[in-house]
């Protein structure tokens, strides 16, 4: 049948939705700019320039041949160009290139739908990169264009009314009513539509490095990650308890093996209670600090966690050595809760023999400087506490400086520091302290993590980054178990108390290969302001929008509407489809019902009626002096009446008098005669 | 097989015809509107579960509201090609009577709703070419459907449909709209040799200088007369530079015939009024006064265009009754 007939989708595209299609693609592709190679964007000049001049003309599309060497050599180049790795970027790559490729041989409708199609998935997948607030808004603008670039493929280009320019215009306007219509829907739906968790894990996942914690640490590590100020976690406190800042050490890893060079977790200790079987403190403790953490990805499974801590959520557990930790690494942001009892003892009855060894455990024959003299001072010293204390008052008083940039040292790392240099970052304090106890007998431990963070006071909650990388020790005390040891706060005690800023402000080091980081001009007031302000819309967009998961969308139901479990949330959700239809339909019954008639149509109308009963049909098209003529035949009696309204009925048509006051008065006769008439109305 | 997909045919038939009745003027409302994803639509739910997917396994936030935002997309998208086509009103008009198996062309009229723009609709009959055309908010626009005609008397022309995609494609709505269109088929003229009605009344050619009839003969050139046809003007004498003259060939204008059914005796009906309808087209162009009778009709000799309508008019309706307008 529809052989002759063209059918819809093998319609060419109209030309004026040429610009639609580079355009929208353009903007659904840009958020991927920083992980796509740069020959890509010489691919996507290259199309635009030759559909370009096939739209003028010039030139014509690729043939067949062409078209099979462009794909294999744009899948070539993006094997080569990702080392041949299967990420993340290197899929998303692909399917760029595939996009850029189906624009340019697009000739018809449907390889319009694919590209706008694949348009919104690029879109999607850009989300995994990135879902900051602006991400999010540019999100929305470019869901706009994809959406008005389908409507200007529908649009009808042989129409010679409108010019390209308002055709387009009118595309971009109904696309946007089309979006602002769907947007309830869209809410009621983002808030009930049941969050599952993931179905299968993926293996697919960001090749890229993240910057934060490694699971090993070489002296000058942490010193590389303060120059970055990429966001690690924000923490929220419940009941307004915020500990003080020289408490907020979060802790992250154990560095308890040592080799001369690199302290690494042992893994003695690593062995996870999963909550809830987990250790709880008793709820009637005192101090106890509840907290919620929203943690950027790491890719790893450590967690962000305060001394003493309780695993509170579903795949989470804590470490024998106190750590949180989650089942699967991290590679979305995660917003957890814990709960920490910070003046709980740790192993204060003394530590597993194994446990014991590991945290003694020193490299074979190195720095004997520091041995020797680890051993002198533990026996001047007396006990095991004041030989931590003598160690720090060591730090505290000969000239030892904190720094950012710590020379390099020599094989005999701890003796070379320790003796010659004396100039180290954290890391080096840490380390050379746990070296000096172990050297002396102590267990003791690196423990690696953040210190501190940038309090929001107005809206409540701590922003930790990555130049609040900390390393600081533990040490094994008998009677007070694992106890904490910061000889970063003997060297430099602003670096606790205020932050790296303060602590290498002489030194002018804070942040030097981040030049516009906006976190070096906190100074400048209103610049801070604006810089806190913005932290704050973000903060709040990733505690209601990005970490909206299964359990915050539970107690959204419970406490916001007060719905037991999800059965009665399925009865909302169809509820409100139900409701969509039932407005709809109410919408199109009320621009359909029939408009009501004036009084005078009504009396003529009843007339009407009236002669319809004695017998006389009007006809379509006919006037009203007309059937009234007629009428008149037909019912002699009321002949002049009928004949007199016949000519009364036409002046007030086509002749009305000059002012409405008198039109209404007439129009009120007439009404009055009409019915006077129907009422005297009888055949023969 | 056949015989159930056609009583399906028929009762669907039957059921539009319930539905939205023939009527000169149609305003299309959710009586006379269907509508159906298409498969674009359904590439789209793909696309929707390829993304809620990639949002469960990857617990992005964000691709769930684009997942959701485009579902409800879908759906109000439903809304929005509905409207496209409701409240739009489809009136015909007169159209000009072609002969049978030509392709007549329907004017038909497109009002559009109240403050309402109509975009893309494609409308055309069955098995006819379709057009695109838009209707514009407080627009009448005319346009010429083409149907290619088969029988002769009041054309049938069954329903005609109207898609739309418009805006999104997920959807095409529809409707098969019949509207009573006024128009007629004359019946295919064929060309045969006259043969005159025999009996006492007109049974031969009249009046005519040449005895045999329909032949022309040339007579000779005479000088060019304004009103002169194209066909008789003696081109050869023009490219000779010898001016404008017109060859003149004798004719028998002014004689008179009748054109009578019953000559055609053994013929089928169709045929023999295929063959009157050529004669018809034949006498008029000789410029004879021409008579027709018909069983039961009878048009006296006269020549005019009028005359030659009517003639043609009782031919296609031969058989229907409805008389003449």
């Amino acid at each position: 049948m529809s052989r002759s007939r063209y059918s819809n989708t093998d319609l060419q595209i109209p030309r004026s939705a040429l610009f639609w299609l580079l355009g929208s693609n353009v903007a659904a592709l840009l958020p991927h700019s920083q992980h796509l190679p740069l020959w890509m964007w010489g691919l996507a000049l290259f199309v635009f320039i030759w559909r370009g001049l096939t739209h003028l003309g010039r030139l014509s599309y690729p043939n067949r041949w062409a078209k099979a060497v462009a794909v294999a050599a744009a899948s070539a180049a993006v094997i080569v160009a990702f080392d041949k790795t299967f990420t993340l970027e290197s899929a998303a790559a692909f399917l760029i290139a595939a996009c850029l490729l189906k624009l340019l041989e697009m000739r018809h409708r449907r390889d319009g739908y694919v590209v706008i199609f694949l348009g919104y998935f690029l879109l999607g997948t850009g989300f995994l990169f990135d879902q900051g607030i602006l991400t999010g808004l540019y999100g929305i603008l470019t869901v706009w264009l994809l959406t008005s670039t389908l409507v200007a493929l529908h649009q009808n280009s042989f129409g010679h009314d409108a010019g390209s320019a308002q055709r387009s215009r009118r595309a971009a306007k109904l696309a946007a009513g089309i979006l602002l219509m769907s947007l309830p829907l869209m809410l009621v739906l983002y808030l009930l539509f049941p969050r599952l968790a993931p179905l299968w894990s993926i293996a697919l996942q960001s090749g890229k490095a993240k910057t934060g914690l490694s699971a090993e640490m070489a002296a000058g590590d942490i010193a590389d990650l303060s120059q970055s100020d990429e966001l690690a976690f924000r923490a929220s406190f419940s009941d307004g308890k915020v500990p003080p800042r020289d408490q907020l050490y979060w802790r992250a890893l154990i560095l308890d093996n040592y080799d001369g060079r690199r302290w690494q977790p042992s893994g003695v200790t690593s062995e996870v209670q999963w909550y809830p079987q987990s250790w709880q403190p008793p709820a009637e403790a005192e101090g106890l600090i509840r907290y919620d953490i929203i943690q950027e990805s790491t890719g790893e499974t450590w967690l962000f966690a305060l001394r003493g801590v309780a695993a509170q959520e579903d795949r989470t557990g804590m470490t024998m050595d106190d750590r949180l930790v989650a089942r699967q690494p991290l590679h979305e942001r995660r917003r957890y809760q814990a709960l920490s009892w910070p003046s709980v003892s740790i192993s204060e009855d003394g530590l597993a023999g194994l446990e014991q060894r590991q945290n003694l455990q020193l490299p074979r024959g190195r720095n004997p400087q520091a041995l020797a003299w680890a051993v002198q001072r533990r026996a001047e010293a007396g006990d095991d506490a004041s030989y931590i204390n003598a160690l720090l008052r060591h730090f505290r008083e000969q000239d030892y400086y904190y720094t950012l940039k710590p020379p390099l040292m020599g094989s005999e790392e701890i003796d070379d520091f320790l003796f010659d240099q004396r100039r180290g970052f954290c890391a080096h304090y840490a380390g050379a302290l746990v070296f000096l106890a172990r050297a002396a007998g102590i267990p003791a431990r690196v423990v690696s993590g953040y210190q501190g963070g940038e309090w929001n006071a107005a809206d409540g909650y701590l922003t930790v980054r990555q130049y609040d990388a900390h390393a600081w020790t533990e040490v094994w005390l008998s009677g007070q178990g694992w106890v904490r040891v910061d000889p970063t706060a003997a060297v430099a005690p602003q670096r606790i108390e205020f932050g790296l800023e303060r602590a290498v402000a002489e030194e002018g080091t804070f942040l030097q290969e981040n030049l516009f980081s906006p976190h070096r001009f906190k100074g400048v007031s209103w610049l801070n302001q604006l810089r806190m302000e913005m932290d704050s819309l973000n903060y709040y967009w990733q505690l209601w929008v990005l970490s909206y998961d299964g359990k915050r969308q539970k107690s959204f139901l419970n406490g916001w509407l007060g719905l037991e479990d999800y059965k009665q949330g399925l009865y909302v959700l169809g509820g409100s489809f139900g409701g969509f239809f039932l407005m709809a339909s109410l919408l199109v019954w009320w621009r359909q019902r029939p408009l009501p008639l004036s009084p005078f149509m009504r009396s003529w109308q009843r007339l009407q009626d009236k002669g319809l009963k004695l017998g006389l049909e009007p006809q379509s098209g006919e006037t009203a002096a007309n059937y009234l003529h007629r009428l008149a035949q037909h019912c002699p009696h009321q002949r002049s009446l009928l004949l007199w309204l016949a000519a009364e009925v036409n002046r007030q048509l086509y002749l009305p008098a000059p002012d409405s006051g008198r039109v209404k008065q007439e129009q009120r006769q007439l009404i009055r005669a009409m019915g006077k008439i129907r009422r005297q109305l009888r055949r023969g | 097989m056949t015989s159930l997909s056609g009583h399906w045919r028929e009762r669907w038939k039957r059921w539009l015809d319930r539905r939205i009745p023939p009527a000169p003027q149609v305003t299309l409302n959710h009586r006379s509107i269907f509508i159906l994803p298409t498969r674009t639509g359904l590439l789209f739910m793909v696309l929707l579960v390829v993304l809620l997917l990639t949002a469960i396994n990857y617990q992005n936030s964000l691709i769930y509201g684009l997942t959701f935002w485009l579902f409800s997309v879908s759906l109000a998208a439903m809304m929005f090609t509905f409207r496209n086509l409701s409240g739009l009103t489809l009136a015909a008009g007169r159209a000009y009577p072609c002969f049978a198996g030509d392709v007549i062309e329907l004017p038909l009229r497109l009002t559009a709703a109240k403050q309402r723009y109509h975009e893309a609709l494609l409308l055309g009959f069955p098995e006819n070419p379709s057009q695109l055309t838009d209707v514009d908010t407080a627009q009448i626009r005319t346009l010429a459907l083409s149907f290619r005609t088969v029988k002769r008397g009041p054309l049938q022309a069954g329903r005609l449909r109207l898609d739309s995609r418009f805006p999104l494609g997920l959807f095409n709505t529809w409707t098969w709209v019949k509207l009573d269109v006024n128009a007629l088929v004359y019946p295919k003229p064929e060309y045969v040799p006259f043969v005159f009605a025999s009996g006492e009344q007109g049974d031969k050619l009249s009046g005519a200088p040449s005895t045999v009839s329909g032949q022309k003969d040339f007579q000779g050139l005479r000088n060019y007369q304004p009103g002169d046809s194209m066909r008789q003007i003696a081109w050869k004498q023009l490219a000779r530079g010898k001016g404008l003259v017109t060859k003149d060939f004798d004719h028998d204008e002014g004689a008179t015939c009748w054109l009578d059914w019953d000559v055609l005796a053994p013929q089928a009906t169709e045929v023999r009024l295929s063959r009157l309808c050529g004669w018809v087209l034949q006498a008029h162009q000789s410029g004879w006064r021409y008579g027709l009778r018909l069983p039961g009709k009878e048009i006296a000799p006269d020549h005019s265009d009028g005359h030659r309508d009517r003639c043609l008019e009782a031919l296609a309706r031969y058989g229907f009754g409805g008389g003449e307008q």
